[in-house]
């Protein structure tokens, strides 16, 4: 599901700051499903993801004088749940030990309420991609899940950040580099294992 | 200390792992359940304001009564002072100014100011 352009929220936006709550419902509506994917994506249980979204959809509601239409409203909203996300992790979000990957890696197998099926080779992959991603600083993190998870262009995410384009560009450098190092890592600790 | 230039050819293998991933996520149906406890919540959130504000105020009235109150029945208990004998008080202070001297003071003589003496009504020469 895509969001529909900006100009075709801006009546409902309007009544939304206002105080129409009908209105927000109406935009919430069409958000939820995606937000809940990606929520569910990096929280690996359906009722924390269901929190999540919750407060994040209020979180909207009590900010949304603030969405300046910069971005487009899935990216803004994108950010207030990795926000809340973060928040709901408390101190522990700021970094993550690089000895726990292996154990979240085993957790989210456990835990991932739609289970990618068996068979498929690179499952356990993409378990460990977002394993190391989760253990990224928080500021590498979000603009990763927004550039590759929310598809937002870098522009986009300078605007939903409120930074400029050029710090995104090198965050986002940063970040992958720190994927990559970590990677090896994992490849080496792995290798020795065997 | 520069910071590196970005690439992007750098991380091309990271960067196809990422979208691959993305692509693996799977939008759930919509939680018509969520969404209505959500708004549910939002709605009395926006009318939370209103008996918030009154509560604002009738916390303050009824600490401004509190205090009014506590300062009557500290004003009504507080013990009576000794008022002091206004007439006997009078009555001293008269007679010490009866007491005092009352004489004039003497003229001033005349080599102090030598023309005091214009001053004395003029004589007609005998």
């Amino acid at each position: 599901m895509t969001s529909p352009p900006p100009d075709d929220l801006s009546p409902l936006l309007a009544l939304a700051r206002e105080g129409d709550a009908a209105a927000f419902s109406e935009l919430m509506e069409a958000e939820q499903p995606r937000l809940m994917a990606q929520a569910l994506a990096f929280c690996g249980n359906i009722h924390l993801a269901q929190d999540l979204v919750q407060e994040t959809m209020i979180a909207a509601w009590k900010s949304l004088s603030r969405f300046d239409g910069s971005c487009r409203l899935f990216t803004w909203l994108y950010v207030l749940l990795l926000r809340q996300h973060q928040r709901s992790l408390g101190w522990f979000s700021r970094r993550w030990p690089l000895a726990t990957l292996e154990q979240q890696e085993s957790a989210a197998r456990h835990e991932t309420a739609a289970p990618e099926p068996a068979h498929e080779p690179d499952a356990a992959e993409a378990e460990l991609l977002r394993a190391m991603i989760a253990a990224l600083p928080a500021r590498h993190r979000e603009v990763i899940r927004l550039r590759f998870y929310a598809e937002a262009g870098e522009a986009e995410i300078a605007a939903a950040l409120g930074i400029s384009p050029g710090t995104v560009k090198s965050r986002l450098h940063h970040a992958l580099e720190k994927l990559r190092r970590m990677k090896e890592k994992v490849n080496r600790l792995r290798g020795s294992a065997h | 200390m520069s910071s590196p230039t970005p690439n992007p050819d750098d991380h091309s293998d990271l960067r196809d792992a990422l979208r691959r991933d993305a692509a693996r996520i799977q939008e759930p149906p919509f939680d018509a359940a969520l969404h209505h406890a959500t708004m549910r919540r939002i709605r009395s959130l926006s009318g939370e304001p209103a008996p918030r504000f009154a509560f604002r105020w009738i916390t303050t009235l009824a600490a401004s009564a509190a205090l009014l109150v506590i300062t009557a029945i500290f004003a009504h208990h507080q013990p009576a002072r000794p008022r002091p004998d206004v007439a006997a008080a009078i009555a001293s202070s008269q007679n010490a100014i009866a007491q005092l001297s009352l004489e004039p003071t003497p003229p001033l003589p005349a080599w102090i100011s030598p023309t005091a003496s214009l001053l004395d009504e003029p004589r007609i020469p005998e």
